[in-house]
């Protein structure tokens, strides 16, 4: 039953395939009226809806970009903030507790001409 | 030539999406023929019109999808299988007047002699024994003439598969011809 044809076969078949194939009975006259009517009646809106999208595509790519570089700016302005914070502190507390700083708060007490 | 004819279809297109449904008009008068070629092997001559149309009405509201990669018609083809595919489900039970074809369609348009009508029942008897997947392949490569390459992509199989599918069919039809006495 399933017995491959050789190319000769092959070529006769094709050939009475074509000459008495099925043919198709002619459309009805009104049926391409028809067919544009319904497609009338169903107006495409892909291409505007594909733009709409990414235009709400970008806009929401550009408010997520904005909200990175804020917190990654922010981030940056508060270990700047707290660097001078420490800095600070650590210059004032290091001021108050040297030596130096003691000799400074306390030069009354060592000099005072009524106790020497 | 063949670019020329994808680039007129590309362009009808384009006009189609923006709203111009005339230039559907272009691409319906263009491929209805094979359309209408396609269907009627496969689901007979009762509702020939309605499935072209549904064919057409499927490739307007799919035209936003369309993206170019394949030929519009490889595309519109693919259209052409599924609504018959869908047409064989809903009438599964009406297989046997699929098979009667010939008789009805001949009646209302004879050939032009009786020996050439009696081929053409023998061939639509023969190509009534084919499943639709076998039948598909064999109208497209040896009627429509569409290269294997171009049927997997409107079937969406193997190019192998083609192959095999379109040896089974020839040697099936073969088959059925000698049995009716006729040596093609």
């Amino acid at each position: 039953m399933s017995k491959h044809l050789n190319p000769l076969e092959e070529e006769r078949l094709r050939h009475f395939l074509r000459q008495y194939r099925p043919l198709s009975p002619p459309a009805d006259s009104g049926l391409e009226e028809q067919i544009l009517q319904a497609v009338a009646t169903h107006p495409l809106h892909g291409r505007t809806k594909r733009s709409w999208r990414w235009v709400g595509i970008s806009l929401l790519a550009g408010a997520l970009l904005g909200w990175v570089g804020y917190q990654r700016w922010q981030v940056q302005v508060v270990a700047q903030e707290t660097e001078a914070l420490e800095s600070f502190l650590v210059s004032t507390w290091g001021s108050l507790l040297s030596p130096e700083g003691t000799e400074t708060e306390t030069w009354w007490i060592e000099r005072d001409p009524a106790g020497s | 030539m063949q670019a020329a004819k994808d680039t007129s279809d590309w362009e009808l297109i384009q006009r189609c999406l923006n709203g111009n449904s005339q230039s559907f008009r272009q691409l319906y008068r263009k491929y209805q023929q094979s359309v209408r070629n396609i269907l009627y092997p496969l689901c007979g001559a009762d509702l020939l019109d309605d499935l072209v149309q549904e064919v057409f009405i499927r490739a307007w509201k799919g035209l936003p999808r369309f993206r170019g990669s394949a030929q519009f018609s490889t595309w519109l083809y693919r259209i052409c299988w599924n609504v018959a595919s869908d047409q064989r489900r809903r009438c599964a039970r009406q297989r046997s007047q699929t098979q009667n074809l010939a008789l009805r369609s001949d009646v209302a348009h004879p050939g032009p002699d009786l020996m050439h009508l009696h081929y053409q029942q023998a061939l639509q008897r023969g190509m009534a024994q084919l499943s639709p997947e076998h039948r598909m392949v064999l109208i497209l490569h040896d009627l429509e003439d569409l290269p294997q390459k171009e049927i997997a992509e409107i079937l969406r199989i193997p190019v192998g598969t083609v192959k095999s599918r379109l040896s089974h069919a020839r040697a099936t039809i073969r088959q059925h011809l000698l049995q009716e006495g006729i040596t093609p």
